[in-house]
């Protein structure tokens, strides 16, 4: 059933760098459910022409399969179908960072390299360089996001989301319970005149809220292929 | 089949743990993160789950492998790199090798739980780890959120700041050793040559105390058994230590599972053993593939799996 609703993550562990779009995220999950994401289900039995694609940014959008079909409803602004769903929408209650250590432990590899391999390593910079790599950390309660689309389905998507934002491996961003509450007015794009989501760029004055920039609008936000001028919340 | 599972387990301190986030001066500061309580922001104690991921999982299966496969002594610095810290990306990502990932995947389940680094791949993992939330009232409300219902924490716990303690050593002066003989200090002070550097030196640091318990999750995304087991497998392989200082018998623990939806953990184990025992050849030869000595061709890899064989 479309209709209008607020999307609640309530978070359980700092996030670290900043939190995803809804589509981006839904988008995430359907394209591992698709084995479109990761290299997963690979079989080395299948020719090499049927396994799936690694999406990286030197491939065009162009060359691989789509995953578009998700459950949110789309808008046609400037040509571009963007989906019916708001930024992220957060308070920062504290914001910090935390350090992520990691170096190459010499002392105890020495004797398990072969002894043409025991020579001076060089460990500030290159390969082997020792990090001591700063993580920034919001303290973020919760995530609010309006969408329009089928609560059901988005609800099945996230299902087996249990962590947002970056370094989730390492226990950042992890996700107490998702919270659904259905709202009368569509709020995904536009909230009155006041803009929700990164839109294409349409030369209207009556939008509020919004500043001119360049960027994506539309999933995978990091793919250059994406990239065009934006209006973007601010 | 594939499945995602969630384990919790619980981490005991038995002796004074020193997982630190930086200095003050002479004072190591133990490693905190920020959190809500009662409408303020408190800085409570947490083991960093960088430090769980490699002192509890990738260490004790990456040793096991070495040991398993014979490789001790025989391995090149990439090989190391990749099996110990993950690997590193040195090489342009355009081109993809992805047989050579599928591979990695089927020898080494492990690897494809943590994920890791080819020199021009990243391979993502499948496993997520909690940090190690400190067992105490500030945390109360978040553990029950997570924790299975029979594990609800209860509120009257001790406060964090009742699970931190202070250490002080003392680093000594071998020259001040002599000091001992009293005439000789006598001489010693008469002669005024007694303007030398000392190296001796007092250092502290904040500890949580033994006794305190963290609570550890994993959540394993879509794995195998294979998979699940090498991660009970790497656990049950851990040494107990985690933080600094275990040289003076800091960061002892023990770990207890408290729920999971694995019933058997032990079959798992075996059946993990043995697939490693079993895939011996094709882990040498993945990783004189995959981590070619840099002095040699790719077309060497066969000289260089002979060496890993011999």
């Amino acid at each position: 059933m479309l209709k209008n609703w607020r999307l609640t993550i309530n978070l359980l562990t700092p996030l670290a760098v900043k939190p995803p779009a809804l589509d981006a995220l839904l988008m995430w999950e359907l394209s591992n459910r698709l084995g479109l994401n990761r290299s997963d289900e690979l079989n080395l039995k299948q020719p090499e022409s049927f396994m799936p694609e690694k999406l990286t940014r030197s491939v065009p959008l162009s060359q691989v399969k789509k995953c578009e079909h998700l459950p949110l409803c789309k808008k046609t602004i400037a040509g571009v179908d963007v989906f019916r769903c708001s930024d992220p929408i957060y308070r920062i209650e504290h914001e910090y960072h935390e350090r992520q250590a990691k170096r190459f432990e010499c002392d105890k590899m020495a004797l398990m390299l072969r002894e043409s391999e025991r020579k001076s390593l060089l460990v500030a910079s290159g390969p082997y360089k020792m990090r001591f790599v700063p993580i920034r950390c919001m303290l973020i309660p919760k995530v609010v996001y309006f969408f329009r689309g089928d609560k059901v389905e988005v609800n099945k998507l996230l299902k087996k989301v249990f962590a947002i934002g970056k370094h989730r491996n390492i226990g950042y961003g992890f996700v107490r319970c998702f919270e659904f509450d259905e709202v009368e007015e569509d709020y995904s794009v536009f909230a009155s005149k006041v803009l929700m989501r990164s839109i294409p760029f349409i030369d209207d004055p009556t939008i509020e809220g919004a500043r001119r920039s360049y960027g994506a609008c539309k999933p995978p936000y990091w793919h250059p292929d994406n990239y065009m001028e934006i209006l973007e919340p601010c | 089949m594939p499945k995602t599972h969630k384990i919790h387990m619980l981490l005991e301190t038995m002796s004074p743990l020193t997982h630190m986030m930086g200095t003050n001066g002479n004072e190591a500061l133990i490693n905190r993160e920020a959190v809500i309580y009662k409408g303020q922001i408190r800085h409570l104690p947490v083991i960093s789950g960088n430090a769980i991921r490699h002192k509890l999982i990738r260490e004790p299966g990456a040793n096991f492998i070495i040991g398993a496969c014979n490789l001790a002594g025989k391995m090149n610095i990439d090989q190391l790199n990749y099996l110990f810290n993950g690997g590193s990306l040195v090489e342009s990502s355009v081109s993809r090798n992805i047989a050579k990932i599928a591979n990695m995947q089927i020898v080494l389940p492990l690897y494809r739980l943590l994920g890791g680094c080819l020199k021009n791949q990243v391979v993502a993992g499948s496993l997520n780890v909690h940090r190690g939330m400190l067992i105490c009232r500030e945390n109360s409300e978040r553990l029950s959120d997570i924790l299975p219902e029979d594990f609800a924490i209860d509120s009257a716990i001790f406060p964090a700041e009742r699970f931190i303690d202070q250490y002080q050593y003392t680093r000594g002066d071998a020259k001040k050793m002599r000091d001992i003989d009293f005439f000789a200090a006598v001489d010693e002070l008469n002669a005024q040559i007694g303007e030398e550097k000392s190296n001796l030196m007092i250092f502290n640091g904040q500890t949580i105390v033994a006794g305190a318990m963290f609570y550890l999750g994993f959540v394993l995304n879509n794995v195998s058994d294979l998979e699940l087991g090498a991660l009970f497998h790497s656990l049950s392989r851990w040494n107990g230590f985690i933080g600094g200082q275990g040289s003076r018998g800091h960061g002892r623990c023990k770990i207890s599972l408290i729920a999971s939806d694995a019933l058997e953990i032990a079959p798992l184990i075996m059946a993990y053993k043995e697939h490693i025992m079993g895939k011996k050849e094709e882990i040498k030869t993945w990783l004189a593939e995959a981590f070619p000595s840099k002095r040699k061709g790719k077309e060497d890899v066969n000289a260089e799996k002979l060496a890993l064989d011999n």
